[in-house]
């Protein structure tokens, strides 16, 4: 499927599964938020975060074999990408995002934080 | 799951098929939705499924630098730490990301378990820190003030009473140098001297006696054979604080102390049977405990009391003649605090 063009009627909805507050957690948090103001632009995505550590289920019910996995649920279809999301344009490319938001010109994302390395 | 789901490898001949399935590391096959083509046997029993069960489920596109690290879940078996790298293939004339994926489970253990260990290394230094500087403070700052107010009172005198005061300079100049001694020993009871575990404890009890009035019936044995000096120094240290505790907090007119070195391990014993305690209710740190017990640990060992009010309290402490085996917990049966 190709990116949508234009600007998308429906709100995206984005869910990031990590497991507990930790570096690579956060990491992959502030990357995906980066991605998604650049990309989208403000009020027009959310981003929801589930902790597999404090929801054990959600491994299974939501069929993620591994974390951090971010999963863009609206506009259909899924798509999802794993890892700490450091690459913005693997990012945009695996979840599918459009273009450059039109209220941020060029849309450069913010310097992608890698997880620090222990 | 896209695609004609097979887990086979087309086009690659044999010899490449059969080194992906004998990788250890996983290898994962994915196309451009991020779903499983191929699995790797190494992949399969990483991320616990059943053989051949992984193709066609979605593990999502990998975005990463170079390398990162994702959990994977193990069923009853806690978590998996494993190292991704991801490369771009041609593959009949198909984009995929061929993903290896390395279990550095232990290895993150194994680091959580050094940082652990660094922590209370740093706390038994800033303890071991803050003692030295109150010895000093007290064996040694409290003593030069009272030599510089000698020295002032000194100056004042007439000239028939200065024999006098250079008479009580030089008392308080030999206090100092016994109070050095006294400090110097306490901080390197057996390195430097050449002694053994059996003459440091010895030396130190005579000392103790001396200062405190206390008896101590001390019982060796197998102590003339090599002892790791690591060993040697905790062994050392744990005996002085037991018999520190005791002379502070047991009341008792004398005590017992056994060492004993057997077949892999070092078992020292300080029993008295004084007030006792409560272990239940007096904090182990308010009674030194923890620091004992700490040394101990780390030095591979582990440290037990036994005490109740009116019935006096013994400190065993068993530490090993050998080195504890690299990577491994020296303890494993040891409890929280």
């Amino acid at each position: 499927m190709a990116p949508p063009d234009g600007p998308c009627p429906e709100p995206w909805l984005i869910e990031l599964f990590v497991v507990g507050d930790t570096p690579r957690s956060r990491a992959a948090l502030r990357n995906l938020q980066a991605v998604c103001a650049a990309r989208l632009g403000d009020g027009r995505y959310t981003i929801e975060v589930t902790d597999l550590r404090e929801h054990p289920g959600a491994w299974r019910g939501n069929q993620i074999l591994a974390s951090p996995t971010a999963i863009r649920r609206t506009p259909l279809p899924e798509r999802r990408v794993i890892g700490d999301l450091s690459r913005t344009e693997q990012v945009v490319a695996g979840l599918e995002l459009p273009g450059p938001s039109p209220g941020v010109p060029g849309s450069p994302a913010a310097e992608p934080v890698e997880e620090p390395r222990g | 799951m896209t695609g004609s789901p097979s887990n086979d490898v087309p086009r690659t001949g044999n010899g490449l098929r059969r080194l992906l399935l004998a990788l250890p590391d996983g290898v994962l096959l994915l196309d451009r939705n991020g779903s499983v083509r191929f699995a790797n046997p190494a992949a399969e029993r990483l991320f616990a499924c059943e053989p051949g069960s992984m193709v066609g489920c979605t593990l999502g596109c990998p975005v990463l630098e170079g390398t990162a690290e994702v959990e994977i879940p193990r069923q009853g078996e806690g978590m998996a730490v494993a190292e991704i790298r991801a490369v771009e293939v041609e593959w009949d004339g198909e984009r995929l990301t061929l993903a290896t994926f390395r279990d550095v489970t232990g290895r993150k253990q194994a680091e959580e378990k050094t940082v652990i260990l660094g922590r209370e290394l740093l706390e038994v230094y800033e303890t071991l820190q803050n003692r030295l500087g109150k010895e000093i403070h007290d064996a040694i700052g409290q003593p030069l003030v009272g030599l510089k107010l000698a020295l002032q009172r000194f100056r004042e005198l007439q000239e028939q009473d200065r024999q006098i005061g250079l008479g009580e300079v030089g008392l308080l100049i030999d206090d100092m140098v016994d109070v050095v001694r006294e400090l110097s020993h306490s901080l390197r009871p057996t390195t430097g001297r050449g002694w053994s575990l059996q003459e440091a404890l010895e030396n130190h009890f005579h000392r103790f006696e001396r200062n405190t009035g206390l008896q101590i019936r001390f019982r060796a044995r197998g102590l003339q054979r090599r002892i790791p000096r690591l060993t040697e120094v905790v062994g050392f240290r744990i005996v002085q604080e037991a018999l520190a505790n005791a002379a502070r907090y047991s009341g008792a007119r004398s005590l017992e102390v056994r060492a004993a070195a057997d077949g892999a391990v070092l078992t020292l014993e300080v029993e008295d049977r004084g007030a006792g305690f409560d272990p239940a209710t007096v904090s182990a740190e308010a009674v030194g405990i923890r620091g004992m017990r700490e040394r101990a640990r780390l030095a591979g060992g582990r440290l037990s009391v036994e005490s109740a009010p009116r019935r006096g309290t013994r400190i065993s402490a068993t530490l090993p003649l050998e080195p504890p085996a690299a990577g491994g917990d020296p303890n494993p049966n040891h409890g929280p605090g």
